[in-house]
């Protein structure tokens, strides 16, 4: 259960690790294990959904913390409509299960500092799990920050054999199920993937068991980790650390708005260095000077084109 | 933001900007030639200085293929490609390609391609060239520059170069 807590974490989860820099306003605390109140400015707030795993063999002292806090993490993160990753580096320990929780299935009762936001953000990832159709082009509501969430509790629903309910506390109104399937029905209907080029700093390289490679790409506020599943290019790319190239290979993209989300590489290439007008010059000698024939280019170019 | 931390700049060229930039000056040459010419080095001479990556579509990579002979072929796009940013239209730049194809349809009659294999072309170029992060287009067509413009800026090849100096410079080598 805890490999498959581990397999969970991927490097598209990876990207967001190293560059959060802001908290989420809507943050979730969960209201079990507190101490008791001592006075009433200390009152216990009322929750504002409820995280039910949902499944046959599903107890309390059967999930492991870690699968909690990562499924509760994610939870956090659909809640807060910020397409952010909590820090996944939990240390791998022996599973420890809780007690005294409600039995029948692990209820983990929530609060959140701005409740109306965080309902109205699981109830659009509620809509966009059950929907047949990807949400329309023109609907303004954000869908990024749904994909890893979903992703990992996906996961966790497929290695415990359960599903993963966020419900309105005290009341059977479901605001989203995750199940084993969320995440292959959604990337199905939302990804896209394709041969594309890209031009990026290269800004890390390496890699224990796969090598990876963060790039800088312009438009995009984040770093782009990309597989490099060659140990050729990996060693190219990195003998060129804080340089820009060219890459190419298969990218992964959000259908909505063309979003690149990974991308794994098979080619790179490096600038050369010299101005335009050498290389132009060297261009014209290496067979440019067929175009000395052609009168008038924009005429000759228009005529290929028809 | 430190200067070593500003971004690149990513512009788009068109096939006869490489083809003109090409040429060295010939004493036979037409004014329509020298004038496109000049204006050609010019703009690779700012870029340069700009220190600007440059986007060549694939399309445009095939066109100024055609006329170079079978054998120089591999070493030419070698080349190109070492320099160049040459962008195939993927997916995205399947979709701007639709796009600007709606887009144009809402053109005045007069404006509109005549040809629709031209039109093809162009969008094909745009598109990739979009896609692949240009926020500029160079191009002398002003129907391409027209439909580009619905997602990028589109310039005509600079008349003169910003330093009087080196604008007669690249005037006067032939």
């Amino acid at each position: 259960m805890e490999r498959a807590a581990s397999a969970a974490k991927t490097s598209l989860e990876e990207e967001h690790q190293t560059e959060v820099t802001t908290t989420p306003a809507t943050q979730l605390i969960p209201t079990m294990a507190m101490t008791k109140p001592t006075s009433a400015k200390h009152k216990k707030p009322p929750a504002t959904f409820e995280v039910v795993f949902s499944g046959q063999n599903i107890t309390p002292e059967k999930l492991p913390l870690r699968v909690i806090a990562d499924s509760l993490g994610a939870v956090q993160r659909l809640a807060s409509g910020l397409d952010l990753e909590a820090a996944s580096t939990v240390p791998e320990t022996d599973a420890i299960g809780l007690l005294d929780i409600k039995r029948g299935s692990a209820v983990f009762s929530c609060v959140a500092r701005n409740p109306v936001v965080a309902k109205e953000h699981l109830r659009w990832t509620g809509e966009v799990l059950t929907a047949v159709e990807p949400p329309a082009e023109s609907d303004p509501r954000p869908i990024d920050f749904i994909l890893w969430p979903v992703r990992t509790l996906s996961q966790f629903a497929k290695a415990l054999d359960c599903s993963i309910m966020v419900r309105e506390p005290g009341t059977r109104n479901v605001l989203a199920i995750v199940e084993a399937t969320s995440w292959d029905r959604l990337s199905r209907t939302m990804l896209t993937t394709g041969p594309t080029t890209q031009v990026g700093k290269v800004v890390r390289v390496g890699g224990a068991t796969h090598v990876k490679c963060s790039m800088r790409i312009p438009g995009r506020d984040r770093l782009l980790y990309c597989d490099v599943p060659s140990d050729d290019v990996a060693r190219r790319l990195g003998q060129h650390l804080y340089e820009e190239v060219t890459v190419s290979g298969t990218a992964t993209w959000l259908q909505r708005g063309w979003k690149l989300l990974r991308l794994e590489i098979h080619t790179m290439q490096v600038r050369s260095s010299g101005g335009y007008l050498d290389v132009l010059d060297q261009l014209y000698k290496i067979g440019g000077n067929a175009w000395d024939e052609i009168g008038d280019h924009e005429d000759y170019i228009r005529g290929l084109r028809k | 933001m430190t200067p070593a931390a500003t971004p690149r700049k990513i512009v788009a060229v068109d096939t006869h900007c490489v083809s003109w930039a090409m040429r060295p000056a010939r004493t036979d040459d037409t004014p329509h030639t020298q004038e496109m010419r000049i204006r050609a080095r010019i703009l690779f001479s700012i870029l340069d200085e700009e220190k600007a990556r440059i986007v060549l579509p694939c399309v445009a990579v095939a066109e100024l293929l055609v006329p170079i002979s079978k054998e120089h072929r591999a070493e030419f796009i070698s080349r190109l490609n070492a320099q160049f940013i040459c962008a195939s239209l993927d997916l995205p730049a399947s979709t701007i390609a639709a796009d600007l194809w709606e887009h144009h349809k809402s053109f005045a009659k007069e404006d509109r391609y005549k040809d629709r294999p031209l039109l093809k072309s162009d969008l094909q170029l745009i598109a990739s060239a979009k896609a692949s992060g240009a926020t500029i287009l160079y191009s002398h067509d002003v129907q391409c520059r027209k439909v580009a413009a619905h997602v990028m800026e589109a310039r005509d090849l600079p008349k003169k170069h910003p330093d009087m100096f080196l604008d007669k410079e690249l005037r006067e080598l032939k």
